[in-house]
């Protein structure tokens, strides 16, 4: 999607320092990206890629060192805070809670301090976490500090939200519990911006994505665009008295064989896969346990994360 | 103030009063200082030969009283307020919320404030009693009460931005704690002083909060001298307040 004025959310070329003079450190480099209304974008990358101190400058919590973001078309996230505020949510990385309040009071500030906020009890359903609503806030698991900072950050039914790697720390339940939420709220019409490094839940949620790597945006686009230029697999066991040979398989991609079990790399999956089922029918030959997988978005992750060195890397680290 | 900041300030008040009782020994807090000032002025009172600087006691009792409660009550426990959020993370929270950065600070500490203002009160009446000193120009008392409780909070937000953790507060603090009360006549009387050295302590921060006070009970200040100790104070608040606007931190340094 091109960047336009009509973006909910709208980067360009935003760069993020921190220190002055030899201790500069600048963690964000040069990042763009736009996020139409109604979108689910998530930042994916590695510990210290930049995704939160990205996500900070569109919080507004602090302003960028150069570049220009703009939400809801013309609000700048600093200088218009007051009016972009009763419009957004957002989910810190972590922490944010006074330790000795428990959940509902915690709740009930956060909903006292938020115009068009929804009930109380009603938000901490939507969470799971009722059930704990009396205990104090210092006795809760990561997990339900979690949930408890979603419930903060989805009360006034932002029509922005911003979540900060909203499920890390979480049990598999509380993992989609969170996602159907996330998937409620975004059919309802918000525009959520999501960080990540679970690779499943930017897979699993993201209408689009951008995979960050020292500061700057690797690679962004769907699941399918990025992944396209990353080989799939073909995987099956060739039994060895079977009178097979892995040399002449009728495929385009690059064969290996491991412990009696041979993979295919290939860029033309559906090609090799027809080819190769053929010719073992043809031969009278089992593939053994056989798979055909696309490339991963763990894959496109791992590539990105290995392959791409920054030639200024030594200079601003 | 607008509707939603006083609403909002309602809040931050109501929470930080929750958890002031939520913690028992705070109640210590709130006794132990005033009595503990009320007896050490009896004391000090007795060593002090103040009359023959032409200082009547009970006036002079009340400002000092003022002074240490506005410091040890007021700044040490705004200072270690906004440290102690800040570190939790609740400052960064909630500044990505609605209120604003000047009602999340003013907010939380409108609770010690308050606190503080009700022990100044309780302790000038008692002192007024002990020392049989009634005040004499009310609007002076209030304007120094005002202008301490301004120049203790912001005070408080300078020096907790120069804070990196709860333990720095007890080494912040000290200049303040140490200091201050020396210079600004909480301690000792500018009379009591050389001349030459009074006058430049008049300039001192807190000096103008105390003659103030000191004024409520004996009447000494014209008008015009009472405004101009506010103006003093009034600077001070202004370049304490420009310190916590530029270097204020609202998260913990990484």
């Amino acid at each position: 999607m091109t960047p336009t004025d009509d973006s909910h959310i709208l980067v360009e070329e935003v760069s993020r320092r921190y220190g002055r003079g030899r201790d500069t450190f600048t963690a964000v480099r040069g990042v763009s990206f736009a996020v139409a209304p109604g979108q689910l974008f998530a930042l994916l990358g590695t510990n210290g890629a930049g995704k939160t101190s990205t996500v900070e400058l569109l919080e507004g919590l602090a302003a960028p060192h150069r570049g220009r973001i703009r939400l809801f078309g013309d609000l700048d996230p600093v200088a218009d805070r007051a009016r972009i505020r009763p419009r957004t949510g957002a989910m810190l990385q972590e922490g944010g809670f006074i330790s000795h309040l428990t959940v509902r009071e915690t709740v009930l500030m956060w909903a006292e301090l938020t115009s068009r906020s929804r009930p109380v009890d009603e938000a901490l359903d939507l969470t799971g976490l009722t059930h704990r609503a009396d205990v104090l806030v210092q006795n809760l698991s990561g997990g339900e500090k979690r949930r408890l900072d979603l419930t903060m950050a989805t009360l006034s039914q932002p029509e922005i939200l911003f979540l900060d790697e909203p499920t890390t720390g979480m049990d598999a339940e509380g993992r989609h519990a969170t996602w159907k939420l996330i998937r409620q709220l975004r059919e309802q019409g918000t525009t959520v911006l999501l960080t990540t490094h679970y690779l499943e839940e930017a897979e699993t949620l993201a209408d689009r994505l951008a995979i960050m790597h020292r500061g700057r945006i690797a690679v962004s686009g769907t699941v399918s665009q990025i992944v396209a230029g990353h080989p799939s697999t073909l995987s099956f066991g060739l039994a060895a008295d079977g009178g097979a040979t892995p040399g002449e398989l009728p495929v385009s991609g690059r064969v290996e064989q491991h412990q009696g079990r041979v993979t295919i790399v290939t860029e033309r999956l559906q090609e090799d896969a027809a080819r190769l089922l053929a010719w073992a029918t043809e031969r009278g030959v089992t593939l053994d346990r056989f798979t055909a997988r696309p490339a991963s978005l763990e894959e496109a992750f791992i590539s990105i994360a290995h392959s791409h060195r920054d030639p200024d890397e030594e200079e601003t680290t | 103030m607008s509707g939603p900041a006083l609403r909002q300030m309602r809040t931050l008040f109501r929470v930080e009063w929750k958890l002031f009782h939520r913690i028992r020994s705070n109640y210590v807090f709130v006794l132990f200082i005033p009595v503990l000032l009320l007896f050490g002025m009896r004391f000090v009172q007795e060593q002090m030969n103040l009359s023959a600087n032409g200082l009547a006691a009970g006036p002079v009792m009340v400002a000092t009283a003022v002074g240490i409660l506005l410091i040890f009550s007021l700044y040490s426990s705004v200072t270690g307020l906004y440290v102690a959020r800040r570190e939790e993370l609740v400052l960064k929270r909630l500044r990505t919320g609605e209120v604003s950065d000047p009602v999340i600070l003013a907010g939380g500490a409108s609770m010690y404030v308050a606190i503080a203002v009700v022990q100044i009160v309780v302790v000038a009446a008692v002192v007024s009693v002990m020392f049989s000193a009634a005040p004499r120009q009310l609007p002076a008392a209030v304007a120094g009460l005002l202008t301490g409780v301004a120049l203790a909070t912001v005070m408080a937000a300078a020096t907790a931005a120069l804070c990196r953790t709860v333990e720095s507060v007890m080494v912040a603090t000290l200049p303040a704690i140490f200091v201050l009360p020396m210079i600004s006549g909480i301690y000792i009387p500018r009379e009591v002083l050389p001349d030459s050295l009074g006058d430049v302590l008049r300039f001192a921060p807190l000096a103008g909060t105390v003659d103030l006070i000191r004024s409520g009970w004996t009447g000494e200040l014209s008008v015009a001298a009472g405004l101009a100790r506010g103006v003093l104070e009034g600077v001070w608040v202004a370049l304490f307040g420009w310190i916590a606007v530029r270097r204020f931190r609202w998260e913990p340094r990484t």
